[in-house]
């Protein structure tokens, strides 16, 4: 476990641009990035503006077409997806805007698979046990072995969030959790989220349009035209 | 649990349902090719089983007959042959073609003499008394003879009615115009083998009478032997015992046995099971391409899924391997739906085949009663069992893969923004 205050991610003159139609468009353009244990940064900016962009590059889900990236001074620029995959189960946790839960499944199979595939070496006890610990804190115990498809959106994110929770990650990576839930809802999910963070002493990286919600994180940063600007 | 396993079965059997719907119609199909191949492959070892048990049972286990004509010193070989503990009876028998008269007709049948003397019906390689549907084994003499029931009818002759029987060489002498009278016999019973091609041209008459007819005296074309073990390799390998200890008796003595007599057939009822398998083979193919369908809309409706997949940790090869455990599952499933259906429609085929005849309107099946069939012969063997059970296995498992490979191919980046 790293002690607080030290780099889990560095990234160094960031790029990454996406090909549309002849035309090549970048993205991202030379960014510079760092997360510390502990901390929580909030990525602000208009729709395009690349923070998702940004949000895959920094979790290892895309690949850079400059620069470098190291998670916890490990660089990740040449690892295989294979090698990615395996260091992305213990380091990052995420939170989706449209919750990216599995239909098929009940709150608590959801919960169960992503804690399979997060950790390998948990047993049938001891992930049970986390379950039923993170379906208590997201407030979900009666709706536990309901079909996912069957809750609201509040509750879907909630699974979310215990999911992201799961397999103890170092950093949770959340894309505009609110994004699709009413004002109410919104205020209840990234003060649950919040709270479990600090609780959990996760580091965060929030992508968010609200700038009201932006202030509850230690970090803020405003993603224009693919750079930061104050 | 490896979780791409947990995953896989939650896939096809998702938590509130039984089944989900695409892994359904995928397993019905991979079921109704099974199980038609196994219908089929079981009917056709039944026709081959049945039809194989009664050439056995009409030309005898093995026979042994001299490539130069008739055999004059037969008694030592006789006793030879008796002795050996391989074989359960040994019968002498002399055969020809002849000429066979009625008031009615004429027909040119073989006649076969067997050894009534000192034999009862047990005692004879040939079980004749299974074979007569009119008369019995103990009337037949030197002076009767039992005919075949199409040969009857073509002569127009009964039980206890007289025919007029030219051997080969009375027919040469009639031809030098010598005037010599057939020998008269009479029909004491009627034989139905349960083969036509047999039954038209078939004559028994006792080892003595039929000599006297042919003027062959002691002779003999050769021996009919029975084995205490009936089972095709053991009659194969004391076949080859036989054919070198004939050689050292006499050279001109030949071995057969009832696969020999009858290679053409046997080798056309093997050829006809292998086309009509590798024929349905499509069916489980065309089944495996409903897999491949719907394991290949499965990864479109589930890219995100995939994505999401990926982006908790899961690898490249264990989303794969989920896609091709779904498509085992389904062949699994499928394949073990398929037979116990396949046994359901065997077992009950009788019914099954009445009423198809009903909605047919037609009652006249011809093929029952012919090569002792009397309803659709059936023989389950294990091996073509497991082979097509195996094989719809790895049908399934292939059809998977190119859908697998696919998911596992996507970018989770591009998958998670998958619309």
């Amino acid at each position: 476990m790293s002690s607080k205050g030290d780099i889990l991610i560095s990234g160094k003159d960031l790029w990454k641009s996406f090909t549309s139609g002849d035309d090549e468009v970048s993205i991202i353009k030379g960014l510079d990035f760092s997360l510390a244990q502990g901390e929580s940064i909030s990525i602000m900016g208009d729709s395009g503006s690349g923070k998702s962009t940004l949000l895959n590059l920094l979790s290892g889900l895309d690949c850079l077409d400059k620069g470098s990236l190291k998670w916890k001074e490990r660089s990740i620029d040449n690892l295989s997806s294979s090698t990615l995959s395996s260091l992305r189960r213990s380091f990052i946790g995420f939170v989706f805007q449209s919750f990216y839960l599995v239909p098929d499944l009940t709150v608590y199979e959801n919960l169960y698979l992503s804690a399979k595939i997060g950790s390998k070496n948990m047993s049938r006890d001891v992930i049970h046990k986390r379950i039923k610990k993170y379906i208590e804190k997201v407030d979900l115990k009666d709706r536990e072995q309901h079909s996912v498809t069957t809750l609201s959106g509040g509750e879907k994110q909630r699974v979310a969030i215990a999911r992201a929770l799961i397999c103890d990650p170092l950093i949770i990576f959340a894309d505009e959790p609110t994004g699709n839930l009413d004002d109410h809802s919104s205020k209840e999910i990234l003060e649950l989220l919040l709270s479990l963070v600090e609780i959990e002493k996760k580091s965060l990286v929030l992508v968010t349009h609200n700038s009201d919600f932006a202030q509850y994180t230690n970090k803020k940063l405003f993603l224009k035209n693919g750079t930061f600007y104050d | 649990m490896p979780w791409y396993l947990y995953y896989a079965l939650k896939q096809l059997f998702p938590s509130k349902k039984v089944i989900s719907y695409f892994s359904m119609i995928s397993i019905i199909g991979v079921a109704l090719g099974v199980s038609v191949l196994i219908i089929v492959q079981s009917v056709m070892n039944g026709f081959g089983e049945n039809i194989r048990r009664h050439l056995a049972k009409t030309h005898g286990d093995i026979i042994i007959y001299s490539s130069e004509g008739l055999l004059q010193d037969w008694g030592g070989l006789f006793e030879e042959l008796s002795s050996d503990k391989s074989i359960k009876q040994v019968s002498p028998y002399i055969e020809s073609i002849l000429m066979v008269q009625s008031e009615f007709s004429t027909a040119f049948p073989y006649i076969r003499g067997i050894n009534v003397r000192n034999s009862g019906p047990n005692d004879l390689a040939l079980p004749i008394d299974e074979f007569i549907v009119a008369g019995s084994y103990e009337s037949l003499n030197d002076e009767t003879i039992f005919l075949g029931v199409p040969l009857a009818d073509k002569l127009n002759v009964n039980i206890g009615d007289s025919v007029a029987l030219y051997s080969p060489k009375l027919l040469e002498y009639l031809t030098e115009e010598e005037w010599l009278f057939p020998k008269e016999f009479v029909v004491a019973g009627l034989l139905q083998t349960g083969s036509p091609k047999v039954d038209e041209n078939l004559v028994i008459g006792s080892l003595g009478g039929t000599q006297d007819l042919l003027e062959a005296e002691n002779e003999i074309t050769g021996f009919l032997i029975k084995l205490w073990n009936e089972d095709e390799r053991a009659i194969e390998s004391t076949k080859a015992l036989l054919q070198n200890r004939m050689g050292d008796y006499e050279e001109s003595l030949l071995v057969k046995n009832w696969m020999d007599m009858n290679a053409d057939l046997l080798f056309i009822l093997e050829q006809e099971k292998m086309v009509i398998s590798f024929i349905i083979i499509f069916i489980i193919l065309v089944a495996s391409f409903s897999i491949a369908v719907a394991l290949t809309l499965s990864v479109i409706r589930k890219t995100r899924e995939i994505g999401l997949l990926n982006a908790l940790g899961a690898e490249s090869w264990q989303i794969a391997l989920c896609f091709c455990l779904q498509g085992l599952f389904i062949g699994l499933v499928g394949s073990l739906s398929g037979i116990a259906f396949a046994f359901l429609v065997l077992e009950n085929r009788d019914a099954l085949f009445g009423a198809y005849l009903w909605l047919m309107n037609s009652n006249d099946v011809q093929f029952l009663g012919v090569y002792d069939l009397y309803s659709i012969p059936v023989k389950y063997l294990w091996k073509d069992f497991i082979q097509v059970f195996l094989l719809s296995l790895i049908i399934s498992f292939s059809a998977a893969l190119i859908p697998a490979l696919k998911a596992a191919k996507l970018k989770p980046s591009e998958a998670l923004r998958y619309e």
